[in-house]
C-alpha cells in the first residue's frame, strides 16, 4: 500500500501520527521512514515537519535509515541479563559476522540490544521482526538463523 | 466467586491458561452482563462508591486508590472526558499485562466502558507497547467484536450511553509508561512527561480530564462490580485489598505469572515457583522491577503488600519478582539497571539526563574502591528529589537496598 492509500484509512486527527508512521514504515521495502514520508504525513495532519521529525526520531522502533531484512532485538534487561543475554548477543554477532554497526556481513541481519521485551518467563529472549523467540541457547540460535537464511521461517 | 484469574484463590497459583479466548465463551461466562446491569440499574456515582469501598489500589506501580482517581474526574464538568488504559508494560521483569491483554481482553474493554459510564467519559484509548504484537492483535479482535455486538459505540445496549475505544501502538519507549508521557505520545508527540499538577484526572489528554489506569487495575473492575466491594476485600491484607499478578522470573524452576493474595510472602512465591533452579541457594530477589529494591534472605517472610514493603523502605511496584541465586551477581545487575535507565532517559529534565551517565561513572569508580557508597547515594538523592518523573527518581531504591546491605555504614 502506498502512503496516499495509508492516509486514506485515517482521519486528520493528530493522535494518528504514530499509527500512520507505523503503517508507512511497514509498507516500505527497507522498513524505514524518509524525509519525504514525513513531509507528506505532516502536511496531512497539519503539523510542523519538525514536530513529525522529532516524534519519528524519539521512538526507538522507528528508523530513518534503511533497515536490514531481519531486525534482531536481543533483550538485555534485568532478567535476561541474569540469564546471560550478553553471551547470546556476542554469539549472534559472531555467527552473523556483524560489523561495528551490528549489521551482518550479508546485510540480511541487524542485531541490537533492547530494554525488557516482557518475555521474562522464557528468558533469555529476543524478537526478530514481529516474531518472539525464548529459552535461547547457541543451538537454538543457529537453528533459527539457519531457517531464516533458507526461508523456512517466516519471521 | 472468582479472583481475577482463579476461582476461590487461597494459595498462590501459577497461571497456566494460555488458550485463546473467544467472545462466545466470555458471554457464556457472564461477560458484559455487569455492563448491562450497570447501564440499566445503577447511577454513575454508585459505581464509583463501589470502587472506592473496594479500596482497589492502582496496579501499575504507584498504588494510588482507583476510586478516588475516578472521583476526581467525575466531579469535573467538561465537554469531553477520556479513559485511557496504560498497556505500555515496560518495567523490566514485568509481563503480567501481556497475559491480561491476550487472555482477558473482553473484561478489559468492559471495565473501560464501566469507568467511562462512571466518570462521564466519551472516548477511550488503549495504548499498547509496539513490541506486544500478539496483545495488539488480541485487543484489535476484541474491540471489533465489541463494536459488532453493540457493546461499544453509539447507544450501547440501547441504554443511551455512548463510548468509543481506539487502539494506539507505542514504539519502544520505556518512559511512555509514565502516564503524562503516554498522554503526550497519544497526542502524537515525543513522550516527554509533563509537570504535575495538574494531574491527568483534571487536565489530561488534549487538556481534558482523563482517567488513566494500568491494565491490571482495569482487569479488577468487572469482578469487583459483579461480586461487590466486600467480596474483593476478602482477598489481600487490611490496606492492600485483592489479589495480585506477580511476574516471577530468574533462577527458579518455574518462571511465570502467579496470582496470589496481596500480602503473600516471598517464601510462598518461591515455593509456588517450585524453588530455586538446580537446587541452588536463594540469595535475594529484586522486587518491583528495575526501579524496585532488593529483598534478602532474612526478609523471606515479609508480606508482599503495598504497605509492608513501603514500611520496609521498598516497593511492590508492578509486582515483578526476580529471584537471584548464590551464583547470580547483584553488582553487575545494578550496572545493567543504571545502563537501562540512562538509555531510556527521555532527556527533558537535567537531573535524569545528566545524572545517569555520571551515576554510572561513579558506580564504576566505586567498584574500583575509588569512592564511597555514600558519594553515589548523594547523587541518587539529588536525582530523587529533583527529577521530573519516576524515571530519574526510582534508581535510588535499587542502589540503596543493595549498598546499605553490603556496606552497612550507609
Amino acid at each position: 500500500m502506498d502512503i496516499e492509500n495509508i492516509l486514506k484509512k485515517y482521519s486528520k486527527d493528530k493522535s494518528y501520527l504514530l499509527e500512520i508512521m507505523h503503517d508507512v514504515e511497514k509498507s516500505k521495502e527497507n522498513k524505514n521512514l524518509d524525509l519525504n514520508d514525513l513531509k507528506v504525513i505532516s502536511k496531512y495532519l497539519d503539523i510542523n515537519l519538525s514536530a513529525a521529525y522529532g516524534t519519528a526520531t524519539f521512538y526507538s522502533m522507528f528508523s530513518l535509515k534503511p533497515q536490514a531484512k531481519y531486525v534482531i532485538m536481543v533483550c538485555s534487561s534485568t532478567v535476561c541479563h541474569i540469564k546471560k543475554s550478553y553471551d547470546i548477543l556476542l554469539f549472534l554477532k559472531s555467527l552473523l559476522n556483524c560489523d561495528d554497526d551490528n549489521l551482518s556481513k550479508d546485510g540480511l541481519f541487524a542485531v541490537s540490544e533492547v530494554g525488557c521485551l516482557g518475555l521474562c518467563d522464557i528468558s533469555p529472549s529476543m524478537m526478530i521482526n514481529n516474531q518472539v523467540y525464548g529459552d535461547l541457547d547457541e543451538n537454538k540460535i543457529k537453528q533459527i538463523v539457519g531457517e531464516l537464511r533458507n526461508g523456512s521461517n517466516g519471521a | 466467586m472468582e479472583a481475577m484469574a482463579h476461582k476461590n484463590l487461597k494459595e498462590p497459583i501459577i497461571i497456566t491458561t494460555y488458550q485463546t479466548q473467544c467472545l462466545e465463551d466470555y458471554i457464556n461466562d457472564g461477560g458484559y452482563e455487569t455492563l448491562k446491569n450497570v447501564l440499566t440499574k445503577y447511577k454513575p456515582n454508585e459505581i464509583i462508591e463501589q470502587i472506592k469501598a473496594s479500596e482497589l489500589l492502582g496496579r501499575g506501580g504507584a498504588a494510588f486508590p482507583t476510586g478516588i482517581k475516578w472521583d476526581f474526574t467525575a466531579q469535573i464538568k467538561a465537554d469531553h472526558k477520556f479513559v485511557v488504559c496504560n498497556a505500555d508494560e515496560g518495567e523490566p521483569g514485568t509481563f503480567k499485562d501481556r497475559w491480561i491483554l491476550e487472555h482477558k481482553s473482553y473484561s478489559l474493554i468492559e471495565a473501560m466502558s464501566l469507568c467511562a459510564y462512571s466518570v462521564g467519559g466519551d472516548k477511550g484509548y488503549i495504548y499498547i507497547r509496539g513490541e506486544y504484537t500478539e496483545s495488539i492483535n488480541s485487543i484489535r479482535k476484541a474491540l471489533k467484536e465489541a463494536y459488532d455486538n453493540g457493546f461499544l459505540g453509539e447507544n450501547i445496549l440501547k441504554s443511551g450511553f455512548s463510548f468509543n475505544i481506539e487502539l494506539r501502538r507505542g514504539d519502544g519507549s520505556y518512559v511512555c509508561g509514565e502516564e503524562t508521557a503516554l498522554i503526550e505520545s497519544i497526542e502524537g508527540k515525543r513522550a516527554f512527561p509533563r509537570f504535575k499538577p495538574p494531574f491527568p484526572g483534571i487536565k489530561g489528554l488534549w487538556g481534558y480530564p482523563t482517567v488513566i489506569n494500568n491494565v491490571e487495575t482495569f482487569a479488577n473492575i468487572v469482578p469487583i462490580i459483579k461480586n461487590g466491594a466486600d467480596w474483593f476485600k476478602n482477598y489481600g491484607t487490611e490496606h492492600s485489598s485483592g489479589t495480585k499478578l506477580y511476574s516471577i522470573s530468574g533462577s527458579v524452576n518455574k518462571s511465570g505469572i502467579i496470582e496470589a493474595n496481596l500480602g503473600v510472602t516471598l517464601k510462598e512465591l518461591l515455593d509456588a515457583a517450585q524453588g530455586m533452579k538446580n537446587s541452588k541457594t536463594f540469595k535475594c530477589a529484586l522486587i518491583g522491577g528495575a526501579s524496585g529494591g532488593f529483598v534478602y534472605k532474612d526478609e523471606l517472610d515479609l508480606p508482599l503488600s503495598y504497605e509492608t514493603l513501603k514500611k520496609a523502605g521498598k516497593t511492590l511496584g508492578s509486582g515483578a519478582v526476580l529471584f537471584l541465586s548464590e551464583d547470580d551477581n547483584e553488582e553487575s545487575l545494578l550496572k545493567n539497571i543504571l545502563t537501562f535507565f540512562k538509555h531510556e532517559s527521555c532527556g527533558k529534565c537535567t537531573p535524569c539526563r545528566e545524572g545517569y551517565p555520571k551515576l554510572i561513572a561513579m558506580y564504576e569508580a566505586f567498584l574500583e574502591n575509588k569512592i564511597k557508597a555514600e558519594d553515589i547515594m548523594k547523587l541518587a538523592d539529588v536525582m530523587f528529589k529533583t527529577s521530573l518523573c519516576a524515571l530519574g527518581q526510582s534508581v535510588r531504591m535499587p542502589l540503596e537496598t543493595y549498598l546499605s546491605r553490603k556496606y552497612k555504614k550507609l
